[in-house]
């Protein structure tokens, strides 16, 4: 019960990170200070508008959205500074700390000494939902580390000493924020970094590359490694694809990996790779529906064995969470001494486990001035116990007393105080710091830096998992210019060149392939119904327009763009144009592409480069939102089609220019090519099908369909004869609209991806083209021999029925072939009766 | 006792298994009360990875993993073993149960370490105050332990009707209870919840039970498959006893222990994770021969 003397903190006293307590701002506040006041033009509030914008244009603040869809945390410029000194003991505090937590790892999970040795209390394992039994290391390899990444929660007490309000080791996140945060700042106020001797955070990721590889098993020459994620949904995302990026490593999930004799291997385009290290960012309890949660699906199945055999190394190792309970601070003291035979350096936040008698009885007479706080179970949210009344609180009382050793209690936390800025002056505000700690090497290195929080609710111990509230930098300042950035000689080893990236993952190639394909679709379904707006637009309609509509609306109606009774009504009709002008709200139609694509881009958005991130990202929801805008209004649609048709030229743009030509750029690109064919031969040559036939109709609508109304005119001077018309949007191949420039590249992408692969789809459209040249030659005799409906339209018919069979069965091919559609897993024998009597 | 056991475990399923994986608890563990002369288990088809290993409660694990195309899969495990329980203590001999509990409390740190694991709910055992009423009637205080343990086992097996297919292993225990019917497991984790309730160390016991075929003696329920029972700890001295519910039994030579854990999650049999297969079923054949 030492701990529970001298503690008297309280706001009132807190610490000042800003001002001495003689009213002076403190040394190195200074400077800061000086520079910011002599920004020029619109000073720090102009700044930190770049700066958000930045954060938002990098997807840093997608994801972590609250509960009302806005952004779950807002950006200061203004840091938490630590002084040289003071960073060196932190430091040495926090690598002890990092050692002390993966020694108690190593024993909870092995011999359980400390159990037995009585220095910690047997419930905080076995009732702990961290403790994972399958992981208990009993007759196979233990893991090298068990943390390879671990990241703690500090407050400053109002004696200006450090605390440990909590740490981070079943996921650690927060790390990709803090580097995010610092390249946006850098950028935002090069005149501070320029004059303040700030330590750099940028060789703290060719640290952690080389930490990782240094963690994959003994006797791997290059270790292949990864970052393990639940999948874009996770509220993290943007820091799994931030750290894949910077660590150079693929992201993947649980879909994308087999366990196969203890060696775990990813589904690549060219087969089964191996890998052997994983930066684990999904939990452990959900990696391996055999051993672990049978319901997960983002698992891998036998992930579990994979670790016993040594040959899978993962940071952190499964099971880690089992000391994040705050339960273990009153015991880390005599844990320390123990395991590294030293005292601890770093004190924990001051809380009381309740399971002990003399705890428990202070607690339970004092517990109107204390937090209170579950410590095993799944919530660990905090209870402010004097906010709660009459029957909460007796209830709460209850719970303890049937369960003490289920809580922590503690005095409320107070955080020093840090400058923020409020838009227009510098206001105090709470601020917890988290650091970041990862294995180097036998020992451990820390980020000189960190992500300063200031924290939401009533108390700085409210959804510590969570990175929300105002989030800020870390500067740790350096004793001399010398000591500033200056990365030390990376451990390198040579890499070879690779080009062929056939290693690309089964998953993100389907989605590649079907993100081409949507694109694609989205260009032809807004060209589609421009074609139709704009004649409706012209108010009166005409005989001309009245059959070209009534085509259009054929074709509209098959594309499922719009409800068959209003796409097949008569043009006049108030369906038809009611139809047209509720395209935008529909359910099906556009509104499902552009779902798909948001879908299908959200996941692929660890491959996109920054602009394309924007297009798919903000420039999307623009455009989505100008069509909804729309409705009702035939002049704003048209706009809205417009700007849809430009959206995805700048797409093209960004993909044509801006991706390299990996086998990821050809599924992009193979899918759009076969989604256009589809289009020529089903919806441009649509009105070719109809008996009987508008030849005028059928050429103009081809052509404007095509996008080659401009091109014909400069060639034929205008006059529609069908055989020029279907030469220029069906074979002729420099046209990139025509279907044989579709045939021809889909051929050369499918030979570029079998020599990359190793595997061959065979080119199903093979001589398609001849045939349809055999069919247009039919078409350039004598008016007379085409106009009846003759030979030459029954031949052009049947192959394009025949092409769209073939593309239809190339697209199957495909996939097939390339995208590793496993059948679903399922979990069996967790019945009744097999047990059961 | 001693026996020839044969467990038979089939999975049939309706289309093709393309790959599976299966972890098993069914290698019988030796103990003082129990001794393992050979052991083996077969699969059908062959596994293309076949691992043992040891697990947290020191139970033994099979894993397998098949990758060959399947649509049904066999595994047997025979096995000679030897089964005697040592002779309970007289029950009036064992220590109150309030000294039992309050040496698994410990102020935080129990003894044995061991045993305190079994005090705490566990994925399908809550804590549950009406379970904790039912087996406050048998804890009345300064009773002896084991005196309590086997009269609240008589008053289970009186107060519930075995009944298959009343329950599966999804229904909550508390509607077990509520319901008042289940199986061999579901009679194990009420009697394992009325006394964690309480504080006290009770675990989780699969196995199998001697099947008696003579007309004259009424047959034992849970003959011919997989059974389950609780194993009740009684201090230093008596150590961990094992009680079965289901028929109002202290284990001596008719039960044959296969693994322990917290609850049935900890040690079922078999279970698995399959790609494809789409509906399966699965039929279990026990036959356990005593041999003298």
């Amino acid at each position: 019960m030492e701990s529970l003397r001298g503690l008297t903190s309280s706001p009132e006293n807190a610490y000042d990170e800003l001002v001495t307590g003689q009213k002076s701002i403190r040394y190195h506040w200074q400077g800061i200070l000086s520079v910011i006041r002599a920004l020029p033009g619109g000073g720090l509030s102009e700044r930190v508008e770049s700066a958000r914008r930045q954060l938002e244009e990098s997807g840093a603040t997608l994801n972590l959205l609250d509960d009302r869809g806005k952004p779950g945390w807002t950006f200061d410029p203004l840091p938490f500074v630590i002084t040289p000194n003071e960073w060196t003991a932190l430091e040495e505090g926090l690598i002890q700390r990092a050692a002390l937590l993966d020694a108690a790892l190593a024993d909870l999970y092995g011999p359980q000494a400390l159990l037995a040795e009585r220095l910690l209390p047997p419930m905080l394992v076995h009732a702990n939902r961290h403790f994972l039994r399958a992981c208990r290391v009993t007759d196979a390899t233990p893991p090298g580390r068990w943390l390879g990444q671990y990241a703690v929660d500090l407050v400053r007490r109002p004696d200006g000493s450090w605390q440990v309000l909590a740490d981070h080791t079943e996921v650690p996140s927060g790390a990709g924020y803090a580097l995010e945060i610092r390249r946006v700042l850098a950028r935002s106020l090069p005149e501070v970094f320029r004059s303040i001797p700030v330590r750099h955070v940028r060789s703290f990721v060719d640290r952690w590359h080389n930490s990782l590889a240094g963690l994959a098993p003994d006797g791997v020459a290059q270790p292949t490694m990864a970052v393990l994620t639940p999948g874009s949904l996770s509220q993290s995302y943007f820091e799994h694809v931030y750290l894949s990026r910077a660590l150079g490593v693929p992201l993947v999930e649980g879909g994308d990996l087999v366990a196969r004799d203890g060696e775990v291997l990813i589904k690549t385009l060219a087969g089964l790779r191996p890998v052997h290290m994983l930066l684990r960012r999904l939990d452990s309890s959900f990696t391996d529906p055999l051993e672990l949660r049978a319901d997960s699906a983002l698992g891998v199945t036998g992930l579990v064995e994979a670790t016993r055999t040594g040959k899978i190394a993962l940071a952190n190792a499964l099971g880690s969470g089992l000391v994040e309970t705050p339960a273990l601070m009153p015991f880390l003291e005599r844990l320390c001494r123990r395991l590294l035979g030293q005292p601890l350096k770093l004190p924990s936040l001051d809380v009381w486990w309740l399971g002990e008698p003399t705890a428990y009885a202070f607690a339970m007479a004092h517990l109107d001035s204390l937090i209170v706080r579950p410590c095993l179970g799944q919530d660990r949210e905090p209870i402010v116990v004097g906010m709660l009344e009459g029957e909460a609180r007796r209830a709460l009382e209850q719970r303890i007393a049937a369960q003490p050793g289920d809580f922590v209690a503690q005095y409320p936390v107070a955080p020093s105080l840090n400058p923020k800025w409020d838009g227009q002056t510098l206001v105090p505000s709470a601020v917890v710091v988290r650091c970041f700690v990862i294995a180097d090497g036998a020992s451990w290195r820390v980020l000189p830096g960190g992500l300063a929080r200031e924290p939401a609710g009533d108390t700085p111990l409210r959804q510590l998992g969570r990175l929300s509230g105002t989030l800020k930098d870390v500067w740790v300042l350096a004793e001399d210019a010398a000591d500033v950035q200056i990365p030390t000689s990376r451990r390198f080893h040579q890499i070879a060149i690779d080009r062929g990236s056939a290693d690309l993952q089964s998953r993100v190639a389907d989605n590649l392939y079907w993100l081409g394909r949507y694109i694609e679709r989205l260009d032809n379904d807004a060209r589609l119904l421009r074609t139709t707006a704009t004649r409706v637009a012209q108010g009166v309609v005409g005989v001309r327009e009245g059959i070209e509509l009534r085509l259009l609306g054929k074709l509209i109606d098959r594309a499922e763009l719009m409800p068959s009774q209003a796409a097949l009504a008569t043009p006049e009709s108030a369906a038809f144009q009611q139809g047209l002008a509720g395209i935008a709200s529909d359910r099906h139609g556009l509104a499902t592409v552009l779902d798909a694509i948001q879908r299908l881009a959200g996941t692929l958005r660890d491959r996109f480069s920054a602009d394309m991130t924007i297009a798919v990202g903000p420039t999307m929801n623009e455009v989505r939102d100008r069509l909804l805008d729309a409705r009702g209004n035939l002049d704003a649609l048209i706009a809205a089609l417009d700007e849809i048709i430009r959206f995805v030229a700048t797409i093209s743009g960004l993909a044509q220019e801006n991706m390299t030509r990996g086998t990821g750029w050809l599924f992009l690109d193979l899918g759009r090519r076969i989604e256009r064919a589809q289009f020529v031969l089903g919806s441009a040559l649509g009105p070719f099908q109809q008996s009987p036939i508008d030849w005028d109709a059928a050429m103009r609508l081809a052509l404007e369909l095509c996008d080659s109304t401009i091109s014909y005119r400069w060639r034929y001077l205008g006059q529609l004869q069908p055989a020029p018309v279907l030469d220029l949007v069906v074979l002729d191949d420099s046209n990139p609209r025509a279907f044989a420039f579709q045939m021809r590249t889909i051929s050369s992408h499918l030979d570029r991806l079998a020599q990359a692969s190793g595997t061959r789809v065979p080119d199903l459209l093979v001589a398609l083209d001849k045939d349809l040249a055999r069919a247009v030659e039919l078409f350039a005799g004598e008016e007379k021999s085409w106009r009846h409906e003759g030979l030459a339209l029954g031949v052009l018919r049947e192959i394009a029925s025949d092409g769209l069979v073939r593309l239809e069965e190339l697209s199957e091919a495909i996939t097939r072939a390339y995208f590793s559609h496993v059948p679903a897993a399922q979990a069996v024998g967790s019945m009744p009766a097999m047990a059961a009597s | 006792m001693q026996y020839l056991l044969s467990h038979r475990t089939t999975y049939s399923y309706a289309s093709s298994v393309d790959a599976a994986h299966h972890i098993a608890h069914l290698r019988a563990r030796a103990f003082p009360g129990q001794k393992v002369s050979s052991i083996s288990i077969t699969t059908q088809p062959q596994p293309a990875m076949a691992v043992q290993h040891l697990d947290h409660f020191g139970n033994q694990i099979d894993i397998y993993r098949i990758d060959q195309p399947h649509q049904r899969f066999d595994i047997e495990v025979r096995a000679a073993i030897e089964v005697k329980f040592p002779d309970p203590p007289p029950a009036a001999a064992t220590p109150p149960w309030e000294e039992i509990r309050k040496a698994l409390v410990g102020d935080g740190f129990p003894a044995p370490v061991e045993a305190s694991e079994f005090v705490h709910e566990s994925p399908l055992v809550p804590i549950d105050e009406a379970l904790g009423a039912y087996g406050a009637k048998s804890l009345t205080p300064r009773r002896p332990i084991l005196e309590a343990a086997r009269e609240l086992m008589a008053r289970i097996k009186a107060d519930f009707e075995y009944h298959p297919g009343a329950t599966d292993i999804s229904t909550p225990l508390h509607d077990v209870f509520e319901g008042k019917a289940g199986v061999c497991q579901d009679f194990a984790h009420v009697m394992i919840a009325a006394l964690r309730t309480h504080g006290l160390a009770a675990a989780y016991v699969s196995g199998y039970i001697r099947t008696v075929h003579s007309k004259e003696e009424i047959e034992l329920r849970g003959a011919d498959a997989s059974h389950a029972w609780v194993a009740v700890w009684c201090g230093e001295a008596a150590g961990w006893i094992h009680l079965d519910p289901t028929n109002d039994l202290v284990a001596h030579e008719d039960h044959v222990a296969v693994a322990w854990g917290r609850d049935f999650a900890d040690v079922s049999p078999l279970r698995g994770v399959i790609l494809g297969g789409g509906k399966h079923v699965y039929s279990v054949a026990v036959t356990l021969v005593p041999t003298g």
